[in-house]
């Protein structure tokens, strides 16, 4: 076994930083993020799909970009090339001829099928797809296109291909921020996709056209409205940040039913909305509350107990579960099908939710074998945790994020509540956490994160990087991040005052210029 | 599709077609506003079905919420789901359910018909089997079903084929079905075809051996210059944003407009259909069966070679019959085998005799019912396998680039209908696929009646929709002659209609 030490709490980014590794910006500590363009998501993309032409329209199955971090949405990744062009292409024909096919209702005619439905379609489809209001000179353009291919082929052919020309262009599949302060439409969108992942809705458009959107109070007053719409957000960001999209793999390594898989993420999914955004949770309630909702089937899989039938909020034992790390979704995507997940839990907390560095054993290196060596083969998890933590190759990674991952010990890997491993020896969950104190209970451990300035410190560096599509660096390090931690900390971890604060931030509306290499 | 720029400039000022062996109603698809014809596929599987591991579920189990829903908003998956290699296929399906050849008990005099045991006109009475021919015909069963006619009622692809006529009507079987009264087409005198097995045999019927592509290569129809036009477009406003970029966000739009370049000069835009068929290119595959294994392949085979003559004009209608009730092949399939290993001795072991001619009167054990219905889900991956070779073919005359599924309406049944061998007229199994939504609606689950009630719905109204969906709209009725006229075997289904 071997390896090097842990790096330091919070201070190891990954990303760029507008101040740190790899600085993007004019001067060191400038938070402003550069002129770009960047792609709509392949969730965005077919939200926006759905919104223009109605429910059914086909689904283009565009990959994810490389995340960063656990973030898959980030700006600089977000290209079309050769390696997706066709499947753009692909899925815009799809959906136009879809749209063709249901005739009056996607068009949006009565009828479809003559020259004044294409007129029809003019008047609304490039305004609302490009987000923006569009010139008679962009209109008169996309007719004389239609008008041509009509002069060829069937009106079919020719309506599609208007509709397929309107999709493909720059302006439907990016979000364009181009102005060193952003323009009123820029603005909204970037405020809508920030916090609702969708295009801006029509009382935000409304501002754009009539209000001061680079007005901090303003954009105050539209994010406070827009919160109620946010559940995509945080679904979004709390999945990606918690490395959470390996539960369907894992659920099936450890022999989970698809049912309770399914119903796990159902769980998750109406958790983070109930919380954060009908009941107005802080980050505590997210990491530590004593209830959830779920279906039946995995009540009974938790040993909760469940009033009927559906999702329903249930009533959790505060001593054994509480918060999304105690939850399905998360234990089982951190589990494995083996004796203990001391490690895999232990280190997603310690690296990805509090931003630290570690390094992995070097290649080669039997991992299982070494440890044998150390403890001998009848160890028990806590003699392993403890020989693993002491070890001079072992220890400077595993000694801090150990310790955390123990207290999940009594979580099977399939997130069922154990007090013994299956050998019949006792689970052993009692532990020292560096700088937070002693815990035996995982949802204490959950509760005490909240709290922790370390934690706190990663959760706003994640969630800018995931706003903003581009890691901003520590809030030590940058303003913008460190006056949005200084706010959460001020309002008692209440994350809509979090979002207010990114949102009021000068840096999120000025643009710098980047000039060409 | 590499096309040369001389041929681009060619088509500027009318689309071309290589119309030169075009039938005249492939000619005539240019003047239409709504693109490809519509081609119409019959496929049948035998060994009837069990109603209630037929249709989808919602995820939790039970009845669909609604008479009316969507496809994907229910399941194939659960257990012994029939319909599970349909998955997949949801979007291009609607499952109808509660469709009854409510006409072969027509003649009753008193009392519900289905109720009574009333006279059908056929000597054989409630034999299953008998009644087969009723499915496409709509007609009664004749009195000596041995005869070789549908007393003189023609099958619904015969009828089509004499209205809407290309080269050849394509009548296929896997398997012989042995007997006149088993097949599905009877021609315009009610004459029972004798389905051609060898899927060999059958490209010949279609494509005579000096048949060579309209224009070897070409598409039938070229949308290049469109593809072109659409793609200026879009060049155009790349390069507007372009120019107010600098660094590596130009380099992103750099990107962008080389791979859509790419697309263009690469055929990689409208998916041009093509016939490229030729008279030399028969089939490898022949009919020869030998083992259940095998089923698969010819089934292939012969769906390949209609969508290839429907693509290049020398045929429109079709049947295609993927087994009947011998030779058995369902008792080797090995799902079937390891569900009735407990029950049977597998060397003797019959799949029709043993389930399905007493699967309802024998009660149905849990272990029963695995192997009926393994049996026939192993149908249905023969009809996903006819899906999928139609699908891969794209259609020369779609102007928006589907494929001959998508303008092909497919009609998937059974012999028999939900209560077994011998009174098989309630709750056929139905399904419409392909199409592409343009004529009957696809992607939904339509429960046609009460299931659970007295009341029927005559398929009558399905081939008559059927018709209609083919652009025979002043058919309003299709079926026995002593019927017509009659209000409830008459009209389209209109849950059905676009």
């Amino acid at each position: 076994m071997g390896g090097g030490g842990a790096g330091a709490s919070n201070g190891g980014t990954n990303g760029g930083g507008n101040g740190g590794t790899g600085a993007v910006g004019n001067e060191p500590g400038d938070p402003r993020i550069a002129q770009r363009i960047w792609r709509l998501s392949p969730e965005q993309l077919n939200a926006e799909i759905t919104k223009l032409f109605g429910a059914g329209a086909p689904v283009i199955n565009v990959p994810d970009t490389a995340s960063e971090n656990g973030i898959v949405n980030i700006a600089d990744n977000a290209v079309i090339d050769l390696g997706n062009a066709s499947i753009f292409a692909d899925g815009m024909r799809a959906v136009a001829n879809w749209v063709v096919e249901q005739g009056d209702g996607a068009t949006r005619c009565t009828p479809y099928g003559d020259s004044v439905c294409v007129d029809m379609l003019l008047g609304w489809l490039p305004r609302e797809a490009f987000r923006r209001p569009v010139s008679p000179a962009e209109i008169a353009e996309l007719r004389e296109l239609f008008d041509s291919l009509d002069a060829t082929y069937e009106y079919d052919y020719a309506f599609a291909g208007l509709i397929r020309a309107i999709l493909l262009a720059p302006d439907f599949l990016y979000r364009i921020e181009l102005n060193t302060v952003l323009e009123p439409f820029e603005i909204a969108n970037l405020l809508a996709f920030a916090i609702t992942d969708e295009a801006p809705d029509d009382e935000l458009i409304d501002s754009a056209e009539n209000e001061d959107l680079a007005s901090p109070d303003v954009r105050e007053a539209q994010a406070r409205r827009l919160v109620a719409k946010s559940e995509k957000v945080w679904q979004r960001f709390f999945w990606e940040w918690l490395h959470m999209s390996t539960l369907y793999s894992q659920g099936a390594e450890v022999g989970l039913p698809d049912q309770i898989v399914d119903q796990m993420e159902e769980e998750y999914r109406t958790f983070i909305r109930e919380v954060i955004v009908t009941n107005h949770g802080t980050l505590r309630d997210v990491l530590s509350a004593p209830y959830t909702w779920a279906q039946p089937e995995l009540a009974a899989h938790y040993g909760a107990d469940h009033p009927g039938t559906g999702v329903q909020r249930i009533e959790l034992d505060p001593m054994q579960r509480g918060g999304i790390l105690t939850q399905g979704a998360w234990l089982v995507s951190h589990g494995k099908d083996g004796r203990d997940n001391v490690v895999r839990r232990g280190m997603n907390i310690f690296k990805d939710a509090m931003c630290n560095n570690t390094l992995k054993p070097p290649p080669g290196v039997d991992v299982e074998a070494e440890l044998v060596k150390l403890v001998g083969e009848n160890a028990t998890v806590r003699e392993v945790v403890d020989a693993r933590g002491s070890a001079a190759a072992c220890g400077g990674c595993h000694q801090l994020p150990d310790p955390m991952g123990m207290v999940f010990e009594t979580f099977r890997s399939d997130a069922s509540w154990q007090d013994t491993y299956p050998d019949g020896m006792p689970v052993d969950s009692e532990v020292t956490v560096t700088g937070l104190g002693n815990f035996d209970n995982a949802r204490l451990l959950s509760e005490a994160f909240a709290d922790d300035e370390a934690f706190q410190r990663c959760f706003v560096q994640r969630f800018t990087h995931f706003i903003a599509g581009i890691d901003l660096g520590s809030p030590a390090m940058v303003a913008w991040s460190e006056e949005t931690h200084a706010r959460l900390v001020e309002a008692d971890g209440d994350l809509e005052e979090m979002l207010v604060a990114i949102v009021r931030h000068p840096a999120f509306v000025e643009r710098r210029t980047e000039e060409a290499p | 599709m590499k096309l040369s720029r001389r041929r681009l400039g060619a088509v500027i000022g009318g689309a071309t077609i290589g119309a030169a062996l075009l039938p005249q109603w492939m000619k005539k698809v240019r003047a239409q506003a709504a693109g490809a014809p519509v081609r119409f596929l019959a496929v049948r599987s035998p060994h009837g079905v069990d109603r209630d591991y037929w249709i989808p579920r919602p995820t939790g189990g039970g009845e669909p919420g609604s008479a009316d829903m969507d496809l994907m908003e229910l399941t194939f998956e659960y257990e012994n789901a029939i319909l599970s290699p349909l998955t997949d296929w949801r979007s291009k399906i609607t499952v109808l359910d509660g469709l009854d050849t409510q006409i072969v008990k027509g003649n009753n005099t008193s009392g519900p018909s289905y109720q009574s045991g009333g006279q059908t006109r056929g000597t054989y009475g409630f034999h299953g089997h008998n009644e087969q021919g009723t499915v496409l015909t709509g007609a009664q069963p004749p009195g000596n079903r041995d005869s070789g006619n549908y007393d003189n009622h023609p099958s619904l692809d015969f009828y089509l084929h004499d209205r809407l006529p290309a080269p050849a009507l394509l009548t296929a079987s896997v398997e012989g079905t042995g007997l006149p009264w088993k097949n599905m087409s009877y021609d315009a005198n009610g004459v029972s075809r004798t389905p051609t097995t060898d899927p060999q045999e059958v490209f010949r019927q279609a494509f005579p051996e000096d048949f060579v592509p309209p224009t070897s290569g070409e598409p039938a129809v070229d949308y290049s210059a469109g593809e072109q036009l659409v793609h200026t477009y879009g060049e155009g406003a790349l390069m507007r944003l372009r120019e107010r970029l600098v660094g590596k966000e130009r380099d992103k739009i750099d990107a962008h407009m080389s791979a859509m370049a790419s697309l263009v000069q690469g055929g990689g835009g409208l998916p041009a259909g093509m016939c490229l068929t030729s008279g030399t290119d028969v089939p490898t595959r022949n009919g020869d069966v030998g083992s259940s294994a095998a089923v698969l392949e010819v089934a292939r085979a012969h769906a390949r070679t209609i969508g290839q003559a429907f693509a290049c004009g020398r045929a429109r209608n079709a049947t295609l019959q993927i087994l009947n009730d011998y030779p058995n092949w369902h008792s080797d399939q090995p799902e079937v085998q390891a569900a009735i290993s407990a029950l049977y001795d597998a060397s003797t072991f019959r799949y029709h005799e043993n389930l399905v001619h007493d699967y309802w009167m024998d009660g149905m054990g849990d272990a029963r019912r695995a192997a009926y219905t393994a049996g026939l889900r192993w149908n249905a991956t023969h009809f996903a396998a006819v899906l999928e070779e139609l699908d891969a073919i794209v259609d020369p005359l779609d102007p928006m680039g589907g494929t001959i599924l998508d303008n092909t309406i497919v009609f998937w049944h059974n012999e028999f209908g939900h209560n077994g061998h011998d009174q098989q007229e309630s709750r056929h199994p139905a399904i419409i696929a392909g199409g592409g939504g343009k004529t009957l609606k696809t992607g939904r689950y339509l429960r046609l009646r009460n299931i659970e009630s007295d009341d029927r719905v005559a398929h009558n109204r399905l081939l008559v929709s059927i018709a209609q969906a083919m652009g025979l709209s002043d058919v309003e009725y299709f079926g026995d002659r002593d019927f017509e006229g009659n209000s409830f075997y008459s009209g389209p289904l209109t849950q059905l209609m676009v």
